[in-house]
Order: C-alpha cells, then sequence, then structure tokens
C-alpha cells in the first residue's frame, strides 16, 4: 500500500455490506428476544441478554466461516467475502457482550477475583459433562479479540501477510473451542435433541465446505503431473483452456503460478495477492489489471506491479507459446521485473 | 492453582498499562517513523489500531528502537 | 471466461445478475436463522416462576434465629409470602452471617429477638429469602419481644436421598435458570461466598421439589466441603430435622456423600 491509511476506506458495498450484516443482527436480536418474552416470560434481563448474544455470535461465526470455502467454490458468493472484516469485528464485540455478561453474572460480586473464579471455581477438569467450560469460551474470546484487534490492513503490513494470517487462522481453533464450550455448557443443560441437532447440522456445513473447496484446490494442483520440459521452461495447458481476460493456477516446481490471457497475449505472475495472499488466477483482467477477487487489489500483467500509487510487487515468469501451448519457466524473477508477454496469433 | 491464576492476572493487567502508556507516547512520537503510512492518519485510525496495541506494543518498542538508531 | 459478472467490492455497482443472487442468498441465510432462533425458543426448558424483587425493598418483622442459619421467623404476616419463616442472605455472593455480626456489634446480640430488617424479597415454591441488601443499614429496629430458643428433635432415622445442591439465593429468584450446569460455577460462588446450601429433591413421578438446608452435624458450616458437588446430581445420606417450616439434613461431606455419574 502505498497511500496513508484511513480509519475505514469506505465505499459503496462496504456501506451496503454493513447496512445489510446489521439488518440482520438486529433481525435475530429482536426475534429471539421478543420471542422469548412472549413463550418464556419469567426470563430475566441478564439471561436474555447473554442468550441473544450468544446465538446471534455463534450464528454470525458460522456465516464467517462458510464464506471462504464458498467463494472458492462460486465466485458468485465473492461480495460476502469483500467485508467480511467488519462481520468478524461485529461477531466479536457480540461475543464480548455474551463473555463480559456471563463473568458479572456468573463470577463477579462474589469472594474472588471473577476472572480467577472463571478458571478456578469449577474445577472438574477431568470430567466431560462436569468440564469448566466458561475457560473454553474464554479462549475463545481472546482469540476472537486478537483476531478482531489486528483487522486493520495496518497490522496486515507490520506484522507481515504470512504471521497476520497465521494468526488469523486462529479462528478455526475459537471455533473448536466455541463448539466445545457449547457442548459442555448450555446443551448440558438445554438438551432437547433439536439443540444437539442444530450444533451438528452447523459443524457439519462447516466441515463439509472446507472439505470439497479443498478437493477443488488440490484438483488444480495436482492436475499437471509429466510435463515436457525444454530449456527451463514447461509445458503447463492449451491457451484455449484459459478464459479470455482470465487466468489459470499452476502448480510447478513448487511455484504457484496464475497464467493471464487478455489481448491476445499471455503473461505469468505468483499467484498469491499481496495484500491478504488470496488467489489472483480465480480473479480477472479489469481494466488492463490483473484484479484480485478478494478484495479487488490490482496488477500489472507484464511486470506485476501495482499501478501507482499502490508500491505492491509480484514475482514474474517467462512464458511461450508454441503450436497452441503455454510454456512456463517456473524459476522466478525478482518482484515487478518486466517479462515481454507471449503474443498469441491473431485468429 | 488459584495463586498461579492470579500472579497471570495481575502480570498481564500490568502489561497492558505498560502498553496503554506506550501506545501513548508511540502515537505521538514513534508511529511515523515505523511505517510511513501512518502519516496524517486520523485519531480514529489511532483507536481502531490501539487495542492491537494493548497486546504486540514490545514489537514496537523493538521497531521504533531499530528505526531510532 | 471474461464475465460482466465478476465482482470487484471497490466498484459502485454490482453486476446485476451478482446482485440478483445475492439477493437471493441473503433470504435463504434469512429463512435458515429464523427456523433456528424459532426452534431454540421452543424447545427451551421453561424457566420457574420464582420472583426477585430487584430495587423494591421490604420491612419484615420476625424473631431472628441465627444457627444454624441465619433467618427470621415471621411475626407480621407478609401478603407475598406463604412460608413462616424467610432465609436471610447477603449482597452479591454472600451470605448474611458477617452483616448480622456487623449489626450485632452495634446493637448486641439479637438472637431470638423480635427484630425488623429491610431486604429485597426473594420467594417461590413456597421458599422465601430476604437480601439484606443495604448490608449492615439493613436493620431497622429491635422490638423487645423475644422467644424461647427452638425445641430441636433429632431422633430420626439416617435417609438416602438423590438430588442436586444449590444455592437458594440464585434458584428462588435471582438468577434463571438458577441451578444445573450452566449455573454451576455461581452456585459454587455464593456456597463459597457462605449462602446456606440447599437441596432440591424431586418426588417421586412428580414434577414437584423438597428442599433441604444442608449443615454438618450440630449445624457445622460445610460450604467448602460441598463446593465438587454443587450443580450435579448426587445422592447424600443424612438426618433430617424441623427447623420451623424447613427441613434441615445433617450430613457428613466426608462419609456420605456419594456422586451419581448422570448430570441432569
Amino acid at each position: 500500500m502505498g497511500v496513508n491509511y484511513k480509519a475505514v476506506q469506505w465505499n459503496r458495498q462496504k456501506k451496503n455490506y454493513d447496512v445489510v450484516l446489521w439488518m440482520i443482527i438486529g433481525g435475530i436480536v429482536l426475534l429471539f428476544s421478543s420471542l422469548q418474552l412472549v413463550i418464556h416470560p419469567e426470563i430475566t434481563a441478564e439471561t436474555l441478554i447473554i442468550r441473544t448474544s450468544a446465538l446471534t455470535a455463534f450464528v454470525l461465526l458460522h456465516l464467517i466461516l462458510m464464506i471462504g470455502p464458498l467463494a472458492r467454490l462460486d465466485t458468485r458468493f465473492l461480495p460476502l467475502l469483500y467485508n467480511r472484516r467488519h462481520l468478524g469485528v461485529s461477531m466479536f464485540l457480540i461475543a464480548l457482550i455474551h463473555g463480559a455478561f456471563s463473568i458479572i453474572q456468573f463470577h463477579a460480586l462474589g469472594d474472588v477475583n471473577p476472572i480467577v473464579s472463571v478458571f478456578t471455581s469449577n474445577p472438574n477438569y477431568q470430567s466431560i459433562s462436569e468440564f469448566p467450560f466458561q475457560i473454553l469460551g474464554f479462549i475463545a474470546l481472546l482469540i476472537l479479540f486478537l483476531m478482531a484487534a489486528t483487522s486493520h490492513d495496518f497490522w496486515l503490513k507490520n506484522l507481515s501477510p504470512e504471521i497476520w494470517k497465521g494468526l488469523h487462522m486462529g479462528v478455526y481453533l475459537a471455533y473448536g473451542l466455541v463448539i466445545a464450550h457449547v457442548a459442555t455448557g448450555a446443551l448440558q443443560y438445554e438438551n432437547h435433541p433439536v439443540y444437539w441437532g442444530i450444533l451438528f447440522v452447523g459443524f457439519t456445513a462447516v466441515a463439509t465446505l472446507h472439505i470439497f473447496a479443498s478437493i477443488k484446490e488440490n484438483k488444480v494442483l495436482t492436475a499437471l503431473k509429466t510435463n515436457a520440459v525444454n530449456e527451463g521452461f514447461v509445458e503447463v495447458l492449451n491457451v484455449e483452456s484459459i478464459p479470455i481476460s482470465g487466468a489459470k493456477a499452476v502448480f510447478i516446481h513448487n511455484q504457484n503460478i496464475a497464467i493471464f490471457r487478455y489481448l491476445n497475449r499471455i503473461s505469468a505472475v505468483h499467484n498469491v495477492c499481496k495484500h491478504q495472499m488470496g488467489p489472483l488466477g480465480e480473479g480477472e483482467i479489469v481494466d488492463g489489471c490483473i484484479t484480485c477477487p478478494w478484495h479487488g487489489y490490482q496488477y500489472i500483467p507484464e511486470n506485476g506491479r501495482a499501478p501507482e500509487p499502490f508500491i505492491e510487487k509480484l514475482h514474474t515468469y517467462s512464458v511461450k507459446v508454441i503450436d497452441g501451448k503455454v510454456w512456463v519457466n517456473p524459476t522466478p524473477k525478482p518482484e515487478g521485473t518486466y517479462v515481454e508477454p507471449a503474443i498469441l496469433e491473431q485468429q | 492453582m488459584e495463586g498461579l491464576i492470579q500472579v497471570i492476572v495481575q502480570i498481564w493487567l500490568i502489561y497492558t498499562v505498560i502498553g496503554i502508556v506506550f501506545s501513548m507516547l508511540f502515537f505521538k512520537f514513534g508511529l511515523v517513523t515505523v511505517d510511513e503510512s501512518a502519516e496524517n492518519t486520523t485519531w480514529k485510525f489511532k483507536l481502531l489500531i490501539s487495542p492491537g496495541m494493548l497486546i504486540f506494543w514490545p514489537l514496537f518498542a523493538l521497531k521504533w528502537k531499530r528505526s531510532g538508531s | 471466461m471474461s464475465s460482466d459478472n465478476f465482482y470487484v467490492g471497490w466498484q459502485d455497482d454490482m453486476p446485476p445478475s451478482t446482485k440478483k443472487f445475492i439477493k437471493k442468498l441473503l433470504l435463504f441465510i434469512g429463512l435458515i436463522t429464523v427456523s433456528i432462533v424459532v426452534l431454540i425458543v421452543v424447545f427451551q426448558k421453561p424457566f420457574n416462576n420464582h420472583v426477585f424483587e430487584f430495587g423494591n425493598t421490604t420491612e419484615l418483622t420476625g424473631v431472628y434465629i441465627a444457627k444454624p442459619y441465619p433467618m427470621l421467623q415471621l411475626t407480621h404476616n407478609s401478603a407475598a409470602l406463604n412460608s413462616e419463616s424467610v432465609l436471610l442472605v447477603g449482597f452479591g455472593k454472600f451470605g448474611a452471617e458477617s452483616i448480622m455480626q456487623d449489626i450485632e456489634n452495634e446493637e448486641g446480640s439479637l438472637d431470638l429477638n423480635e427484630i425488623t430488617l429491610a431486604g429485597t424479597l426473594i420467594y417461590g415454591d413456597g421458599v422465601a429469602l430476604l437480601e439484606l441488601t443495604n448490608k449492615a443499614q439493613s436493620y431497622v429496629s429491635r422490638s423487645g419481644n423475644f422467644r424461647q430458643p427452638l425445641v430441636i428433635d433429632k431422633n430420626s432415622e439416617l435417609i438416602t436421598l438423590t438430588g442436586e445442591i444449590l444455592d437458594p439465593k440464585c434458584y428462588f429468584g435471582v438468577m434463571k435458570p438458577g441451578e444445573g450446569k450452566i449455573h454451576k460455577s455461581c452456585a459454587i460462588r455464593c456456597l463459597s461466598g457462605g449462602i446456606p446450601p440447599v437441596f432440591r429433591v424431586q418426588d417421586d413421578n412428580a414434577n414437584t421439589f423438597r428442599y433441604y438446608l444442608l449443615s454438618g452435624k450440630d449445624g457445622a458450616y460445610i460450604n467448602q466441603e460441598l463446593l465438587p458437588l454443587v450443580g450435579q446430581v448426587v445422592t447424600l445420606q443424612g438426618i433430617p430435622y424441623s427447623h420451623l417450616d424447613w427441613t434441615l439434613l445433617e450430613i457428613d461431606p466426608k462419609l456420605n456423600t456419594l456422586i451419581s455419574g448422570k448430570n441432569e
């Protein structure tokens, strides 16, 4: 990024996204609490707040986890991915309400510091049904805090994209902890099979989507096994298999390469966006630039450089086209190196 | 067990208080030397990154020291 | 294929086909969410109808009984309560013992004296408690009347009962649910803070409960020993005796406690 940070880089889509998101959140809160008050009018205000925030955060967490694989499986889901960080931060804030109210309700005004009490009040660590489930939720909340607190692109740059990405993979650990927190906590009391059914369906949906997405990815990666090699160039695919103004990703000699076809030319760049490591090969050419499907970061295909004033640079690769086949040299050029594109014969 | 948890909570509290003091100084004098993209940024931006500062402040103390020497 | 459908977030307008898809998707998400919310509320366990008169102070007059747990034997009927006595508890997760101690340091011994206390009522299922919300300021006055010590008959046989140990303050009105796993840590905090332990036993083939106040031999304080047993189904052996409108159960937490594996 070559421009100064903004608190939030607002644009129309982000505003629409947040409006819809908070309509969904408001809808859940309103529906859940009014149903509670009608069906269970004895409910206390604290219990209502604790349960509403728990349910809302839990639903949003599932949505967050499903967006990633859905967008890999079908690009029509990409608009949900675009502003996912606002979804994540909103989910954390709601989970924080749940955590804070639960700690106050169940642990405060007692003979021990409330945080200490979370860890010590119930010492049944060896049991499953009696396990101190609050601890699981507490650690999950800490992980979600870490992610929400580092969601600004400032952190992406200052922690480095690799560490940032690793940190944000923590969502899977948090999800596991939350599932265990619910299973050993609320569902030990509210033990109707419908509750277990909802938990199971949610977990299965998240797991299945991730499995399908990784199968799809592996297919792309393992498709090329026996390739002809000539003077450092490897034959990878047919020109015709690359969509016009689109790309195909290949994985050869440990290099993840996106091969773009545009204006009767072929160029190849590293398939990993400098922003959040998005898959450039699933993007397209927009206004003459490679455009990442995740957040719309752009690069010039010939030299892998982001247009001014941005400063991101990708590795580039030499390419040639022989008899309608694309050959690529999998030795990466230094980031931002201009490489002559292969020109296709006019048809 | 209870004693240990108590000590950890105390240490965490002290760590956070140092983080708050450090962040205030860092935002005023060090942020731009560590990351030039933070020049002319608003208080809203600083507010948004401050919760993370309470965790990662030692990293920025290190970066600040390096950029100064 | 380069498509008109490729979505770039910073562009002002979404491609129309994407827009249509997202609208359908949001409708789908909405339907799923609504059904989950409805299912969760409908299949939720009902709450009890116990009452905590939060923010509402009531003055009660009765004879103060200090042992084994601070209680007031009511001498003037209270409209809301259909019990002979109220169990006294402190503010937050504390018993009333230290508050009564503070009051007695000022006023002299109050045991068996008729006094008036102000506090917040907690009641349900035929049981009533008074939270001394304003701590030592909860004391209003003494009338000068007093009663003879209670006559206690402890000649019963040892009995065995299965149920849940809970803290009466939360269970009889402050929290819903004030029992079971969700509330377990809170009940542990409350008992640890000196709130008298109550043993809830479900009647055979009925959805009604009997309640026992638990203590050690001769009213010994055993809250700390009971903490590992709170909030789950346990079997206890003890000797019951009547104490005002309560039944007290004297148990030996070391010898007579059996934990059943099943959680309610």
